[in-house]
């Protein structure tokens, strides 16, 4: 065990824990985050991801030393019911959603690549995207949202 | 709702969407067999069992309700709101939504006078599982659903006739009022038929449904019931109660 301190959603955490421990089960087991989703637990899929240090990562094969000291922000640092973030105001806006279960990490995935790149382009953002899966076929609305949120912000 | 609080134990275990909707309505599984101020169109596994041309047995032995039991219904109160009780649990396919509007379209009421209450142990039927085919928003019970909607229109209608003393071929509804085609003089709303009576009637195979051209709810995109409304559009009490955890995270 060995005591791991974390920036997570503007607070600041201190977590003794297995250093190989995955980021994902610390912030869902000790911090009480549920935003991020276990879902294929290899990386692949994408549900788990957070935006850490600026960049969208994959939680689930992220041992949390690697990020000792880093800044991270999950689904539950976006907004809020009564405030929300732009980014979850355009997926109301576009109806962008199902079953929900993909959709911290579309959202976190997206994040990140809009503040890195505010003028992406429609592939771009495909192309971003192309690896967080989603089963539910409201990939197209999605798009329109990221664009309109991109859009909205400029 | 006090009486209702101290009487009718269960209620301090059900999920808030379940208990607004069930003080929205004012009726109970149990109590609503007994109550007035009312209307009640009740449907069984049987009508769906044979509508789909699948043996009753079949419907029970894949754990849906045997034809005796009740398996889903519809009330209308005296204020003229309206309460779905489902079986069939929202997979974020968007079968909440569709559910509703089918009943909205039926009845000729907006979406926010509905209430959809959905797979809570407590009060609404036991109507096996939700998933796949058998969970698509146009793939479930959803014949039966439009078919209670429409009985009750029916039932309504016949007051209404007897009330205005209009033949029943020139009445019209919408927004939950009914008047004579072309004469907005002389009206009743559902609320005001139902009044302090208590109509309880079962399906009706031969109650015709609205003709798709005549639709105005049904077949038009209409916000998610599940999402947060943003919009000026008056919004469903079972929304706000019901804001998606995996939208904001762990709450």
């Amino acid at each position: 065990m060995s005591a791991i301190t974390l920036s997570v959603n503007g607070q600041i955490h201190t977590v003794d824990v297995d250093p190989t421990t995955p980021l994902l089960y610390v912030l869902s087991d000790n911090l009480d985050l549920r935003g991020p989703k276990f879902g294929c637990g290899l990386g692949q899929c994408g549900s788990c991801t957070a935006i850490v240090n600026g960049r969208a990562e994959r939680t689930c094969v992220t041992p949390v030393s690697m990020v000792a000291g880093a800044t991270i922000t999950t689904l539950e640092g976006l907004g809020t019911p009564q405030e929300l973030h732009p980014l979850q105001k355009a997926f109301i806006d576009e109806q962008a959603a199902q079953r929900g279960f993909c959709l911290s990490g579309v959202m976190l995935t997206a994040k990140a690549l809009i503040d890195q790149n505010p003028e992406a382009t429609e592939s771009e953002i495909q192309r971003t995207l192309t690896n967080v899966l989603c089963r539910c076929f409201t990939q197209t609305r999605m798009l329109r949202a990221i664009k309109r949120y991109a859009q909205e912000r400029v | 709702m006090g009486d209702r609080n101290t009487s009718f134990t269960v209620e301090s275990r059900m999920t808030p969407d379940a208990l607004s909707g069930l003080h929205q309505a004012g009726f109970s599984r149990r109590r609503f067999l007994q109550s007035s101020g009312v209307l009640i169109v009740a449907f069984t596994a049987a009508d769906m069992a044979d509508r789909f041309g699948v043996a009753p047995g079949v419907v029970a032995a894949q754990g849906g309700n045997t034809p005796q039991t009740l398996d889903s219904w519809i009330s209308i109160d005296a204020s003229g709101h309206v309460t779905v009780y489902t079986g069939r649990a929202e997979l974020g396919q968007g079968m909440s939504t569709v559910q509703t509007q089918l009943v909205a379209e039926e009845l000729s009421v907006p979406i926010s006078r509905i209430t959809l209450v959905q797979c809570d142990t407590a009060i609404t039927p036991d109507q096996g599982t939700s998933s796949g085919s058998q969970a698509h928003p146009v793939n479930f019970n959803h014949g039966n659903l439009a078919l209670a909607g429409a009985t009750a229109r029916e039932a309504l209608f016949e007051m209404a006739a007897t009330r205005l003393d209009v033949p029943i071929d020139q009445l019209t509804t919408a927004d939950g009022v009914i008047n004579p085609r072309g004469d907005a003089s002389k009206r009743v709303t559902y609320g005001e038929l139902i009044g302090g009576q208590r109509f309880s009637m079962t399906l009706k195979r031969e109650a015709r449904r609205k003709s798709p051209s005549s639709w105005a709810i049904l077949g038009t995109s209409v916000p998610r019931i599940d999402l947060p409304d943003l919009g000026p559009v008056a919004s469903n009490s079972w929304t706000t109660s019901a804001f998606p955890r995996w939208f904001m995270g762990a709450s």
